[in-house]
């Protein structure tokens, strides 16, 4: 072990002892002493658990399911796709800093991967295969999309892929409707949900339509192991990177590294958690069009992330809940309209003004780390003005 | 600085407030949902659709129908059991339906299902119908796919985009004895089906197939294209919103021809702009209001007189779903205590096996859940009808004369 | 691939005619641009607005639903230009104070920027969605206007509407040239471009610039959308929506920041859109026309004219 490495081993144990302070300051300042030191105590035992904290968190995660039904464990496993989405954009937009509006793109490319390859009702099949089989193909085509359009787009300014990841999500779409061999716009049906014998018995889990609590298992294992990865991503060489390239891409080249490479593996890693979460949903819902994948949802996931907490991976998990789940809740209870804005239509207005006043009041998010706030709140060179000679100005 | 933070911690505490009312909201529903139905003895007939958001236009009208029915048929009909309705509000989105259908298929009383109202919905929830052995009628999908999936629980009570595309052809050539006639369509599950079967009957006729995307305004390339082939008519498989733009930018760039859509366009609102005045919608429909029926213009009287407007498109099947599931319940003779599941089966294999006069047409099933025979109305677009169109007849008939 | 060289006439001539109105959205895009470096996500939601205007204003209000002629119909499209373009430039002015004002004065990222610029788009688009405003339904435009064929061009049929359209747009393009390039506000509008800090130092008022861009962009906006929604015959909570990107598309095709490339991007990308359908079936027009964006951006990223208000 040579004492680079070690020294980063000693920052990321450090690090990782988080701080009530870290995620909620406001209310950290207005807690008595005793209160925030008990909270701060708990979360460095939270911190000392290691692996075992990602078992319990999925076992409470996993749990959700249990109380409450059939009807709204599909809500569940809804909120679960996206939320799956929303870690692997949590990457790209929070982690490597990078503006993709486009997400739900390699989203649809997994879905559709699913479709082709399952006996469907596709009209042209290159492979037949298990529906569980078809996952690492799923994620890996995701992936490869994702290289192929982020290698010439990520040398382009930021606000630019912005744009160039709308306009590749459209022409996804479109590609899709026109072409015959997806059945262009009446989709494919028929899509078989994975089953799964208990080896050594002759027990099988039919991960059917009547069962949505079992599809919520199996999006639970998928969301803690990208919790897991990212997590050690992020504590890795390639995450201080990607520190290093938001906060100052310049310096960062300058200092040796290898800025589109860093960005391009971001986006690859956003790329197949798409993909794994279309795979989820094909799977699923057994039914897929063009129209499953509007960009509305790039931007909702886009929500999702913002909303939670920009590059944080509890963040996005909670912004899902918020943007997908609430308003489903709403409607099973009943509820259609809040002040005259309807709960499915309206939550995009609302949304859009939390992006805004986020952005000017906490740009980190409800759920953020100190450190990713500051970036967000300030000291950007770009569009800086009052950091420079404030004084001069009245 | 001070007054942000504030603002934080109260938006911080306004969300956590918001989780922990929908998911206490949450428990209290699921209490009452096993704990419904005790006391009386009710039956309930789900249905899924477009109540609210985009396409309302589309599912209000239908819901209207089905509403209706349940009431009438709890008036006339004999049953041992009060006939209830239990409405999902799906907004005509395929990923929103299947929970929707997850809850109905929980719900203990639920008999039969009349929906869902497109098919891209039916196609997301069908599997759910059919694993819980529950019959569903849509009234309106039209997408002839759908019967391919092997349910054995699914009927579908109008005709399909090919039936209607072929008759849409034949009307067109013999009817309005057009023969180069622009083939359009919007690219949708829908229309562009719709628009190859009618392309692919009409043979030499049909001059060309020309896409357009809905979702934007401008179709001055498409109409170009169109233009150039120096058509008599021009079929567009869509929507009325779309149809309407056709029509407006059409005529201003000079294509002075026949315009004949299918149902899609038959929406009251396309009468409100006079470019549409003359246009020909066909649908497997039969409009009460202006219908040649006299039977059906008294059931579009009392269904007025009762709701408050004519009965909209496909009000009559969401009607006659109902009557027929009532029908099927009285036949079978089952009371309060029959298991629902005996009352499902019992349902699916009425509505499968008899022939029934319904409103609107004669029901008769074929083993994939489709109509036998279906019929396809001619109308013309004018804003003197009483629902923005005027009935010119059946197709078959119009063509046989 | 079967052409059809036929259609070429109509084709060029609808084609130009989408092109103008896309250089007139495109403005809005490439003065904030030009001026704050940011893509105003917002702007085709601002757009929107200058369309309602009319339609809440002559529609709803004062029921002008009938042809008119003469003296009448010259000056409500000159009270038209003027509402939709308050209107939306309104807007737009509200919209920088409120959102972007306060993230200017943080120096905050450029994520912050556009993560605030795509809410603010889909806050307006949404809002005007719900029913107590447009509704999920379209509206007719007003049709105080008649279409009448007003020219033939090289055999394609122009109406009146159209013809209106793109003359503004031209005397728009040269009002706004001149604007830029030929008056105080203008000059001090291309020294912020240029740099903001060394504008202040020198006492230019960057807020107030600021302001004035986005007020330009905006009010230019509405009248696009004025025009777009008469030349549709259309009123609806996403008319915005692709005119938005493509507009966009153009101003980055033709140079963002660069008005004169507006134009340019404009018009180009209105023909190739049109044009395209001439070989290929119209369903691919917006795969085509975004990969010609994709394409201009990974080979040429500063356009035809090049970028910036300033460099000239």
């Amino acid at each position: 072990m040579s004492a680079s490495t070690f020294v980063d081993r000693m920052r990321t144990r450090q690090k990782k002892a988080s701080t009530l302070e870290d995620f909620l300051p406001g209310l950290s300042r207005r807690l008595p002493d005793g209160v925030r030191s008990v909270v701060n105590q708990m979360f460095g035992l939270w911190a000392s658990l290691g692996f075992l904290r990602y078992l319990i968190a999925g076992a409470l995660l996993a749990s959700i399911a249990l109380p409450l039904g059939p009807s709204k464990d599909e809500v569940l496993v809804r909120t679960g796709f996206f939320a799956l989405a929303a870690l692997g954009l949590n990457v790209v937009v929070g982690l490597a800093g990078l503006l993709d509006l486009g997400y739900v793109a390699f989203f649809m490319i997994g879905a559709y991967t699913v479709g082709l390859m399952t006996e469907s009702s596709a009209p042209v099949h290159p492979l037949i295969l298990d529906a569980w089989f078809v996952l690492p193909l799923a994620v890996a085509i995701a992936m490869i999309t994702g290289i192929i359009l982020g290698t010439p787009t990520l040398r382009l300014r930021g606000d630019y892929l912005a744009i160039v990841t709308l306009g590749f999500h459209e022409i996804t779409r479109q590609t899709a409707k026109n072409l015959g061999v997806v059945n262009g716009s009446r989709g494919i049906f028929a899509i078989p949900a994975p089953d799964f014998t208990i080896p050594g018995t002759s027990i099988t889990v039919d991960f059917g339509p009547l069962n949505p609590e079992l599809y919520w298992f199996v999006l639970v294992v998928f969301i803690v192991l990208a919790l897991f990865m990212i997590s050690r991503l992020q504590d890795s060489r390639i995450g201080r990177s990607w520190e290093a390239i938001r906060e100052d891409e310049v310096a960062a080249a300058s200092m040796g590294i290898p800025v589109v490479k860093m960005k391009l593996y971001a986006f690859a890693i956003g790329a197949s958690t798409s993909g794994l979460a279309g795979w989820a949903l094909a799977t699923k819902v057994g039914f897929i069009n063009p129209n499953t994948f509007p960009l509305l949802s790039s931007i909702l996931v886009l929500c999702a992330v913002v909303i939670g907490g920009i590059g944080s991976s509890l963040g996005a998990l909670v912004g899902a809940a918020i943007v997908f789940g609430l308003p489903e809740m709403l409607r099973e209870l009943g509820t259609n309209e809040i002040l005259g804005f309807d709960v499915q239509t309206g939550r995009i207005a609302i949304f859009g003004l939390l992006l805004v006043l986020l952005m000017i009041f906490r740009p980190g998010g409800f759920i953020s780390s100190t450190r990713r706030r500051a970036e967000l709140g300030g000291g950007g060179a770009d569009i800086a003005e009052e950091s420079v000679t404030p004084v001069l100005v009245e | 600085m001070k007054r942000s933070r504030s603002t934080v911690l109260m938006a911080s505490l306004a969300a956590l407030a918001l989780v922990a009312a929908a998911c206490g909201g949450g428990e209290e529903d699921g209490d009452t949902a096993t704990g419904g139905g005790g006391g009386g003895c009710t039956w309930e007939i789900g249905t899924i659709g477009a109540l609210s958001g985009d396409l309302a236009t589309v599912g209000g009208p239908i819901a209207e129908g089905i509403r209706y029915g349940v009431e009438q048929a709890n008036e006339q009909m004999d049953l041992a059991c009060e006939l209830t309705l239990n409405e999902q509000d799906s907004q005509g989105a395929e990923d929103q339906a299947p929970p929707l259908a997850q809850t109905l298929v929980q719900s203990e009383n639920l008999v039969a299902v009349v929906g869902p109202y497109f098919s891209g919905e039916t196609a997301a929830v069908g599997p759910t119908f059919e694993d819980a052995g529950v019959p569903f009628l849509t009234p309106s999908a039209t997408n002839p796919d759908l019967s391919t999936n092997g349910w054995t629980n699914f009927f579908r009570l109008v005709g399909t985009d090919a039936q209607q595309g072929e008759e849409a052809a034949t009307y067109m050539t013999e009817v309005e004895g057009l023969s180069n006639i622009v083939v359009m369509h919007d690219n949708s599950e829908y229309g562009k089906p719709l628009a190859d079967t009618v392309a692919s009957t009409l043979g030499d006729s049909a001059a060309t197939v020309i896409a357009l995307n809905p979702e934007e305004t401008d179709h001055s390339a498409e109409l170009s294209k169109a233009l150039n082939e120096d058509p008599d008519g021009i079929f567009f498989g869509g929507y009325q919103p779309e149809f309407s733009e056709i029509l407006k930018q059409g005529t201003e760039q000079g294509l002075d021809v026949v315009y004949v859509s299918g149902d899609g366009s038959k929406a009251p609102e396309l009468s409100q702009d006079p470019s549409a005045e003359g246009s020909i919608v066909l649908c497997p429909c039969d409009d009460p209001a202006v219908s040649t029926n006299e039977e059906a213009n008294q059931f579009a009287e009392d269904f007025e007189s009762a709701v408050g407007e004519p009965p909209g498109t496909y009000a009559t099947e969401g009607y006659d779903g109902i009557q027929l599931v009532a029908t099927a319940l009285q036949e079978g003779g089952y009371d309060g205590d029959t298991p629902i599941e005996e009352i499902r089966t019992g349902i699916q294999e009425y509505v499968a096996n008899n022939t029934y006069e319904g409103l609107s047409k004669t029901y008769e099933f074929d083993e994939t859940g489709e109509l036998g025979q279906v019929s396809i109305f001619a109308y013309q677009t004018s804003s003197e009808g009483a629902t923005g169109f005027e009935q010119l007849g059946l197709v078959s008939e119009l063509a046989g004369q | 691939m079967d052409c059809n060289t036929g259609a070429f006439p109509n084709l060029f001539v609808t084609g130009l005619i989408l092109g103008m109105l896309y250089a007139l959205i495109a403005l809005g895009y490439t003065m904030v641009y030009g001026v704050l470096k940011l893509i105003n996500f917002a702007h085709d939601a601002i757009f929107m607005i200058g369309a309602a205007s009319i339609f809440y204003l002559f529609g709803v209000w004062f029921g002008l639903n009938e042809p008119t002629g003469g003296v009448v119909l010259v000056s409500l499209i000159a009270v038209g230009f003027l509402v939709s373009g308050l209107a939306s430039g309104g807007s737009a002015v509200l919209l920088e104070r409120l959102a972007y004002r306060p993230l200017r004065r943080r120096g905050a990222a450029r994520l912050s920027f556009l993560i605030a610029a795509v809410g603010a788009s889909f806050f307006i688009t949404y809002l005007f969605q719900q029913d107590f405003l447009l509704g999920t339904s379209e509206h007719n435009f007003p049709g105080f206007m008649a279409t009448e064929s007003a020219l033939t061009i090289i055999g394609a049929q122009v109406n009146n509407r159209r013809v209106l359209a793109v003359l503004t747009a031209v005397a728009l393009f040269l009002i706004l040239d001149f604007f830029v390039n030929k008056t105080r506000s203008g000059r001090s509008i291309r020294a912020v471009a240029q740099d903001i800090d060394a504008a202040r130092l020198m006492g230019v008022n960057v807020d107030r610039v600021v302001a004035l861009t986005f007020f330009v962009g905006g009010f230019f906006g509405g009248i696009a959308g004025f025009l777009y929604g008469m030349v549709f015959s259309k009123v609806a909570w996403n008319l915005g929506f692709f005119p938005g990107i493509k507009a966009f598309t153009a101003a980055v095709l033709g140079g963002i920041g660069n008005v004169r490339g507006a134009l340019l991007g404009g018009v180009t990308l209105g023909l190739v859109e049109n044009l395209s359908t001439l070989c290929i079936g119209a369903e691919w027009k917006n795969p085509i026309a975004f990969s010609v964006l994709v394409l201009v951006l990974i080979f040429r990223p500063t356009g035809i004219l090049g970028e910036g208000l300033s460099a000239r």
